[in-house]
């Protein structure tokens, strides 16, 4: 065997070695969430995904309402971080030189970097506090929702701002050359050209809030009931994992590992459907 | 005379992070005739071409000072105070590149100028329009049977031909051309020069080539430009037979230095 060869056959190896420690936690965690939480899904799954929680110590029960409380809260920091993030994007990619850009990219480069329980904490403070609120007098989900926006907001427009910038300048100069005015060539043009990507931007922001749970729990508190108003707490799943989980009691850690093969799931869906996405609209 | 008159060039300056390129170009661009550009690389040649649609202004620190008239119809027009999308249907660019939009389909890339231009509407009277300037640029008979193909899947030389036919659907009354052929095969270049002596009968064709032997092929009038300045500009013939200029005459003949100053 040639030395060529033999390094090929060690460089491959690695390779699979690596994808191996890769694949061994993820293959574990689902495995645990299946066998600590998958039964209890399996043997009453309408309960699971509609009714509320039970009182500790009280059997049966569903996380019906923290799904209806992730749905609200995150529907509502979509509405927020989609469009402000893509526009975002756009402009930094576009006007990539003017100062309110650069300033934006600035800002955006330490959002990216900042603990998101800040974030939390920080949205909190100015919207929510009982003292310095100004829409709120205690934990509110509306809080959290803009929390997890501004989360997403930075993340969104960087990834947007880069799939802009793999556009050749050919393609741009070529719209300008058609008459088409700047609004045109960005959403008739350009836009169209690289949806791929930034639905992509847009999945990966939506994957980094998803499971947020701290900034979620500092800007909305906890709540085990149904979502009621914008002003009051609201329940989610990932904070749900992390109250059922820390419990003593064992029918709430049930609970918490059924949850988390769900958000499991669902993120793992999520990200399916990104790539199933891309490929298509390609 | 000016009724002969397409683009009418004065004392054009071009600055970009304040260093000029362009050092006072003036000339008059004659209407209904191909006027080749010609020069070694670096000159100015893309530059003076994107002045004249304002495609320069998407540099930025860019800065233009002197006047181009634009003939639309029968006046001339200050393409500096024009509407810039107005000034651009009206004077048609073909890239050095082909850069037909790559996500969208042939007959779409030919239909998107008119529609957003609001030049035809429906789609009946835009896929007329797209198949009678398909049809001009000598491209129908090849892609007839395949108009929902995305675009790039259009040789090269299809692909710069498509451009030119989008760029005649907006109905230009000039055409700017950026070394149209470049990196093209044989068979493209013969059918794109005859194109580009074709649309003289319609429109005035200002054409940047490298090449001396092309520009003989092609022009009635032969511009050469060197380091930002205009240094000849005459009919083809007494331009390559007998240039007035010693640099035009090092050139043509393929001697021109680099590093030689104006
Ligand atoms: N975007 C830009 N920013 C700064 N300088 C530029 C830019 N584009 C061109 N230049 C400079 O302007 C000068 C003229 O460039 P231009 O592209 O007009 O030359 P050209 O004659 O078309 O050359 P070629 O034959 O290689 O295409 C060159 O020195 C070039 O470096
Ligand atoms: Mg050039």
């Amino acid at each position: 065997m040639s030395l060529k060869k033999l390094r090929d056959v060690v460089y491959t190896g690695l390779a699979y070695l690596s994808l191996l420690l890769l694949i061994i936690p993820l293959a574990w965690i689902i495995f645990e969430c299946i066998i600590r939480g998958g039964y209890y899904i399996v043997s009453r799954p309408l309960e699971f995904f509609t009714d509320i929680g039970r009182p500790p110590g009280v059997e049966g029960g569903g996380i019906g309402h923290a799904i209806q409380g992730s749905l609200y809260m995150l529907g509502l920091a979509l509405l927020i971080g989609v469009p402000t993030g893509m526009f975002a994007g756009i402009y930094l990619a576009e006007r990539r030189n003017s100062p309110i850009a650069k300033a934006a990219r600035f800002v955006s480069d330490i959002l990216v970097e900042f603990p998101t329980i800040l974030v939390g904490i920080v949205t909190y403070i100015f919207l929510a506090s009982k003292v310095t609120g100004i829409l709120a007098t205690g934990p509110a989900a509306f809080a959290a929702s803009l929390a997890l926006a501004l989360i997403m907001i930075p993340i969104v427009a960087r990834s947007v701002e880069a799939t802009f910038l793999t556009i050749p300048s050919e393609i741009r100069e070529g719209a300008y050359a058609l008459g088409f005015s700047s609004g045109q060539v960005i959403f008739r043009i350009l836009l169209p050209a690289v949806k791929a990507g930034v639905v992509t931007a847009v999945l990966i922001g939506f994957a980094k809030i998803i499971g947020e749970s701290a900034p979620v729990i500092v800007s909305n508190g906890i709540s085990n009931f149904w979502f009621s108003k914008w002003t009051e707490p609201a329940p989610s799943i990932p904070v749900l994992i992390y109250v059922y989980g820390l419990s003593p009691f064992k029918e709430w850690q049930t609970q918490a590992w059924a949850a988390s093969l769900f958000l499991l799931l669902l993120v793992m869906g999520v990200g399916f459907l990104a790539r199933r996405l891309t490929k298509k609209l390609l | 005379m000016l009724d002969n008159v397409a683009v009418s060039v004065r004392d054009l300056r071009v600055s970009i992070n304040n260093k000029e390129i362009i050092k006072g170009i003036s000339i008059d661009f004659p209407r209904y005739a191909v006027t080749a550009i010609i020069g070694p690389s670096g000159s100015g040649k893309t530059m003076l071409l994107r002045s004249i649609n304002r495609l320069v202004e998407l540099i930025p620190d860019v800065k233009v000072s002197g006047k181009i008239w634009v003939r639309i119809g029968d006046e001339l027009h200050d393409a500096y105070t024009l509407d810039p999308s107005y000034l651009r249907r009206k004077v048609g660019y073909v890239f050095q590149k082909p850069n037909p939009f790559p996500h969208l389909s042939i007959l779409k890339n030919m239909t998107i100028g008119p529609m957003l231009n609001g030049i035809a509407k429906g789609k009946k009277n835009l896929e007329r329009l797209a198949e009678e300037k398909l049809k001009e640029a000598g491209l129908w008979d090849e892609v007839k049977d395949r108009l929902n193909d995305a675009a790039w899947r259009l040789s090269g030389g299809q692909q710069q031909r498509l451009c030119i036919a989008r760029a005649l659907a907006l109905e230009p009354e000039i055409i700017l051309f950026d070394e149209p052929t470049t990196g093209l095969d044989l068979y493209n270049t013969k059918k794109i020069e005859e194109l580009m002596v074709r649309l003289k009968e319609k429109y005035t064709v200002i054409a940047v080539t490298h090449s001396v032997d092309q520009a003989g092929r092609i022009a009635d009038f032969i511009a050469f430009i060197y380091n930002g300045k205009l240094i000849e500009f005459g009919s083809a013939a007494s331009v390559l037979k007998s240039p007035a200029n010693e640099l035009t005459e090092l050139f043509i003949t393929g001697r021109v230095l680099d590093g030689v100053k104006v």
